[in-house]
């Protein structure tokens, strides 16, 4: 392996696998957490995209108004089509959201004389860099983190798991459903804009719902409810195609090997519920530690 | 607000297309008492509690909480006047611990924003910590202190059933409702729960709808027992009254005089 195979190969874990992860994240919370299939949630990432691209490509806006404009878009397009969303049953979020998808990149591709159509958009400014994006993936993390941790994410799970037995806990459904598709929104569209940023270039095809439903491969692969098996399965399915590359079709037919193992023998995602933090950790060493202790391996090693 | 009763169910009525599942029902409760609905299966007792919590409206009649009339209102709302219930199938939230479970009861009540949830700014700390504080002390109630990380699924059956009465007794509600919650229990953990609905009485001084099926639990506990069938209001009144009345007998167990003999008596006072 050479030195310019690495680089390339960490080049591609920053511009594209992380920046897409900034976009899983928003399926994380609202598919994750909260048992609603976003199977158009990429198009929230196209709002992004090409509010930050207009933006900047048009009006000449810096990067503090490109992306927080992105984000809001993002916000707004959630809160709108959570509004007719959060009344349906969890199967038809599914189709409402997949339709909003699809119709936003029928209608972005028929608007040519402002978004390029199916030629895409180029020579947007590039306003990122590489420790911006990992930074801002990070910060996304830490917050979406948190949210699990606080009463919005118990109220989540809960709806996801009981959606009745929720209500009866005094939790508003309809309200926290909504938030949670207002912030994903916002989340995916933050992905978008930086996507934008990175690669200069934009065309509606690559936020069509085959990348939808990537995201909720990965969520499901690193476990529905661990966030920190999303950040591993998105990780690992970035770069298991780029890694294969040399194979071409192959590939494809190796990913989807690996996908089906785990959906085969391991249902509940690679992490299932347990999160990878200090509790879990810690609580691995320990039995690790007490397998060394009385291993004969380690006394034959003089161990104490 | 003057109010006589803490829950005054008025000619409730509710059907489901042609079956009436509950009719004309008058019922009432008061705080600091225990009353229970008995019937046989069918008869329309889970659906008052489905009624009084909103899951679904009634048909005609009022169910005045506290002197207001909570028909129509959502499940929400009504949950956060302080009813609170458990289900007949226990309902427990998977991917939550003990504990949070718990906490959930009081997260509607918590008033931080998401964006400070999402900073872990010093109020949510605030609100979290002593939310959790109060969940644990529910646990502690209900004897579950060492369970307080585990998923509830790998707890058996018996301490499933005290983590949803620890679930619903957390947010300190005014009305509690509990749905057979001595189902499935053996001979042992059901004097223990027995005790522990005495105690609960005792301590928070909240009114208590019970079902059940079982008579032991009824007439240990309950000082007013209101009897179902067929979606009608048999009779009511204290439990020795109930027990002793023809058409709950019939009810029961059936005119059948040959039938009645392989019958448990219905009382065993």
């Amino acid at each position: 392996m050479s030195a310019a195979y690495l680089n390339y190969m960490f080049s591609f874990l920053i511009n594209n696998v992380f920046i897409l992860m900034i976009g899983m994240l928003g399926v994380y919370v609202l598919t994750g957490l909260t048992g609603m299939f976003s199977m158009g949630q990429a198009a929230f990432m196209a709002v992004g995209g090409y509010t930050a691209a207009m933006l900047s490509k048009y009006l000449n806006m810096p990067l503090l108004v490109t992306v927080p404009a992105a984000v809001f878009m993002g916000a707004l397009f959630g809160l709108l089509i959570g509004i007719p969303a959060v009344k349906l049953r969890r199967d038809y979020v599914a189709i409402v959201s997949l339709g909003f998808g699809e119709a936003l990149v029928a209608f972005l591709n028929n608007s040519a004389s402002i978004t390029g159509g199916a030629l895409g958009l180029t020579a947007i400014p590039k306003y990122t860099t590489k420790p911006m994006i990992v930074a801002v993936l990070v910060l996304i993390i830490v917050f979406v983190w948190n949210l699990k941790k606080s009463r919005f994410g118990r109220q989540c799970i809960a709806i996801k798991s009981d959606e009745l037995a929720a209500a009866s806990m005094g939790i508003n459904v309809a309200r926290v459903k909504l938030l949670v598709f207002t912030l994903a929104g916002a989340i995916s569209a933050l992905g978008g804009s930086l996507y934008v940023h990175t690669t200069r270039y934009l065309d509606s095809a690559a936020f069509g719902w085959d990348q939808s439903s990537m995201w909720i491969v990965i969520v499901f692969f690193g476990g529905v409810n661990s966030l920190t098996g999303s950040i591993f399965a998105g990780i690992i399915l970035g770069l298991i195609p780029e890694i294969l590359r040399f194979s071409n079709e192959m590939r494809i037919v190796i990913y989807c090997i690996v996908v089906l193992f785990i959906v085969n023998f391991r249902p509940q995602g690679l992490f299932g519920e347990t999160e990878l933090d200090a509790k879990t950790i810690k609580r691995a060493a320990r039995s690790l530690a007490g397998f060394f202790r009385t291993s004969p391996v380690a006394h034959a090693n003089g161990a104490s | 607000m003057v109010f006589e009763m803490l829950l005054e169910i008025d000619n409730l009525s509710k059907s489901f297309g042609g079956v009436q599942a509950v009719r004309d029902v008058s019922l009432s409760v008061d705080s600091n008492q225990i009353a229970s609905i008995i019937g046989p299966n069918g008869a329309g007792k889970t659906t008052i509690f489905n009624l009084v919590s909103g899951i679904y409206p009634a048909d005609a009649g009022e169910i005045l909480f506290m002197g207001t009339n909570i028909v129509g209102k959502s499940q929400h709302e009504i949950a956060r006047l302080g009813v609170s219930r458990t289900f007949q199938n226990i309902r427990l939230f998977k991917g939550l611990t003990v504990l949070e479970n718990a906490m959930t009861a009081l997260d509607a009540g918590s008033d931080y924003s998401v964006f400070s949830a999402m900073l872990t700014l010093p109020n949510r700390r605030r609100t979290d910590k002593a939310n959790m504080l109060r969940a644990l002390e529910a646990l502690e109630i209900v004897g579950l202190t060492r369970y307080q990380d585990e998923q509830p699924s790998n707890l058996p059956y018996g301490l499933q059933r005290r983590v949803e009465l620890a679930r619903a007794i957390v947010s300190e509600p005014k009305l509690l409702m509990l749905d057979e919650p001595a189902a499935g229990l053996n001979p042992s953990e059901l004097a223990a729960f027995i005790s522990l609905i005495a105690e609960l009485k005792q301590r928070f001084h909240f009114g208590i709808l019970v079902i059940e099926h079982r008579m032991q639990v009824v007439n240990e506990l309950s000082e007013h027992i209101y009897v179902l069938n067929f979606g009608n209001l048999l009779t009511h009144g204290k439990p020795e009254e109930v027990c002793n009345n023809r058409e709950v007998i019939e009810a029961y167990i059936g005119e059948d005089d040959n039938g009645a003999k392989d019958q448990e008596p219905l009382c065993q006072l």
